[in-house]
């Protein structure tokens, strides 16, 4: 859908800026169609991105096209603002304009535009019975549902018809019940809508149920981009791999096994060469109160750092080395008596390690 | 649940120390007993023939009017200054807010004596005006316009600048990426949003304007029917009638209660 092997580009920007001596420098390829998330921690620099996106924000370095339409370029001198871009921003808390009705809200940027009033309305009216809201064209944002509103701050972007339709932390102002139907539905809008949209969110399952392609940020960086599946299949960062709930150890490949970086080493079945990276599902992890004598080829010392209730499992945190993450049954905690502080020896069998040159 | 409403815990109400109750007593002693004066000691039975006294018509008509017309001046001239002050950074801007709100501290006949250096016959304004348009100002009605508009524009300046201030600047930019330019997204979002704002500078604006006597009296002098307010009127009466001045100000005050009450139910009270 993204990235480098298409014959059309309908973003392609490099995202540059520096504040204080913290760096921002996002290369975007966007194609038509599809849905991007901006996948990072807090502060990696998505929201910032979204803005000089926008134009509400200037980039200091880098190039900014849309739709072979030159939007920033510092060097020359050129930067279009916001009203011109026909960029769509919805916003974490939507900003619905509080003096006007839904229909007047989506009906604003057809007005902005000089459509007649009658005719902006209609256009509204039917952009909310899109969303199911044909019903509360004459409410109030503050009489709104949290979902409510969300849907009526994406009306509102798309009826201008943008070429280019960015989200920032569209399902972070929702409460946990409200997040998973307004999730699920949000897809489905975003798939009538056939121009490309970005989604910025900290949330993986967010990514992964709205996105076709995920870009992931950290630091002001990109550090992996991909399809979800490939991004959860081989993360490249230890961030990346704890959002896909799995560990990610690294180290260099030797002979029948893994040097990882903290100096212990791990036998596996395939021979690799160089840097590999070595991911382990926290759930193929075995815990014994004593050393295990079988066939696990990898077996390791560690003390619980935390015991956490995970839906049906129980995540223990266990510092080696290596670290690791280990889900277990409740039964297991119970009859093992695992608390913060219990030593115990983990094993992992060699054919449950996936390594990958990194 | 909705979105932007949160209701606040609900707390008791905090039972003052007694010595600050003490005081506030006392403070609000101070301030009711001269209306309670006005009230016990006015000539009741008199009031109305002299309300019909044609001096006393035209001097309240004539207040009504330069007070609205000062406002909407300032109206005109004071949301914008309120919007740079609020909305734009720029170096001078402390020294801007200071010079506008000046009149503020300023005694009004000081600034009916620099009014009339400006804007006077023979001031660094008014002596150009008189010679390009043939426009005089002082002791006018429009001088007295001027005068209420220098003193009373302040008021409105402080409270849209506030009013601005606490509203989210991101609406802007909402606004924006809608396509609204930046005219369009002030006439349809900054003032609609900030109108209760601009609603409360307004009556203090008028009420200042309404109740102006020093730089008045000095710019524009005393003449009934042209520049002299229902203040000056009231002060004038008072040397040799001072039963008049006091029906006069209890009317004054009057109009003032009457305007308040009337905006109160359309903008405070949402």
């Amino acid at each position: 859908m993204t990235v480098t092997d298409v014959d059309h580009v309908l973003l392609d920007a490099r995202v540059a800026l520096s504040r204080g001596g913290w760096e921002l420098d996002i290369d975007l390829r966007l194609a038509p169609g599809g849905v991007t998330a901006l996948l990072g921690p807090n502060g990696a620099g998505k929201s910032t991105t979204l803005q000089a996106l926008s134009g509400l924000l200037r980039i200091t370095d880098g190039r900014v096209a849309l739709d072979g339409d030159v939007l920033d370029d510092p060097v020359a001198g050129i930067h279009r603002p916001a009203e011109q871009r026909r960029i769509g921003l919805v916003f974490q808390d939507y900003l619905l304009f509080p003096h006007l009705s839904a229909r007047d809200n989506v009906a604003f940027g057809l007005r902005a535009r000089g459509m007649p009033r009658a005719e902006a309305r209609a256009a509204a009216d039917r952009w909310l019975a899109r969303m199911d809201l044909a019903a509360h064209t004459a409410r109030r944002p503050r009489e709104m549902s949290g979902g409510q509103a969300q849907r009526v701050a994406l009306a509102r972007a798309l009826a201008t018809e943008p070429r280019l339709l960015l989200l920032d932390e569209p399902l972070a102002a929702l409460d946990a019940g409200a997040r998973m139907s307004v999730r699920t539905d949000l897809r489905r809008h975003l798939d009538e809508f056939g121009g490309a949209t970005i989604v910025v969110t900290h949330d993986p399952l967010d990514a992964l149920v709205l996105a076709d392609h995920v870009v992931v940020i950290e630091n002001g960086r990109v550090v992996q981009s991909g399809t979800p599946a490939e991004i959860a299949r081989q993360p490249r960062t230890a961030y990346v791999a704890s959002l896909m709930g799995l560990n990610l150890l690294r180290g260099v490949a030797r002979q029948g096994g893994v040097v990882l970086d903290d100096g212990t080493s791990l036998t596996t079945v395939e021979d690799h060469d160089g840097r590999v990276s070595v991911l382990v599902r926290p759930s193929a992890i075995g815990v014994y109160d004593g050393e295990p004598h079988g066939s696990p080829r990898n077996s390791w010392p560690a003390r619980i750092t935390s015991v956490e209730q995970q839906g049906h499992a129980v995540r223990l945190a266990a510092s080696g080395p290596p670290d690791v993450f280990v889900d277990v049954t409740p039964q297991a905690v119970a009859e093992l008596g695992l608390t913060v502080g219990s030593a115990v020896w983990l094993t992992v069998k060699a054919t449950d390690l996936v390594v990958y040159e990194c | 649940m909705t979105l932007l409403e949160r209701k606040p815990l609900k707390t008791k109400a905090a039972r003052p120390p007694y010595g600050l109750f003490a005081l506030a007593a006392i403070g609000v002693a101070f301030l009711v007993l001269p209306l309670v004066g006005l009230l016990v000691r006015a000539p009741w039975r008199s009031a109305p023939s002299l309300l019909r006294r044609g001096d006393v018509t035209t001097a309240l008509r004539l207040s009504l009017e330069t007070a609205t017309i000062s406002t909407v001046f300032a109206l005109v001239l004071g949301v914008p200054i309120a919007w740079l002050l609020a909305r734009t950074r720029f170096p001078a801007r402390s020294l801007l807010r200071a010079l506008c709100t000046l009149p503020l501290v300023l005694p009004p006949v000081a600034g009916g004596i620099a009014l009339l250096l400006a804007y006077g016959r023979r001031g660094v304004v008014g002596e150009w005006l008189l010679r390009a348009f043939g426009v005089s100002l002082p002791f006018t009605t429009a001088g007295v316009v001027v005068a209420e508009t220098f003193v009373a524009m302040p008021f409105l300046i402080v409270a849209v600048e506030g009013s601005l201030r606490g509203l989210d600047a991101r609406y802007d930019a909402a606004a924006a990426s809608l396509g609204a330019s930046r005219s369009f997204t002030f006439r349809h979002v900054t003032l609609p949003l900030v109108a209760p704002g601009i609603a409360a500078g307004a009556v203090l604006c008028w009420a200042r304007a309404l109740g102006e006597f020093g730089a008045t009296i000095t710019f524009a002098g005393s003449y009934p029917g042209t520049t002299q307010t229902m203040p000056l009127q009231v002060y004038l009466t008072l040397q040799d009638d001072p039963q008049a001045a006091i029906v006069l100000s209890l009317l004054l005050l009057a109009v003032s209660i009457a305007v308040l009450v009337g905006l109160r139910d359309r903008w405070w009270s949402r």
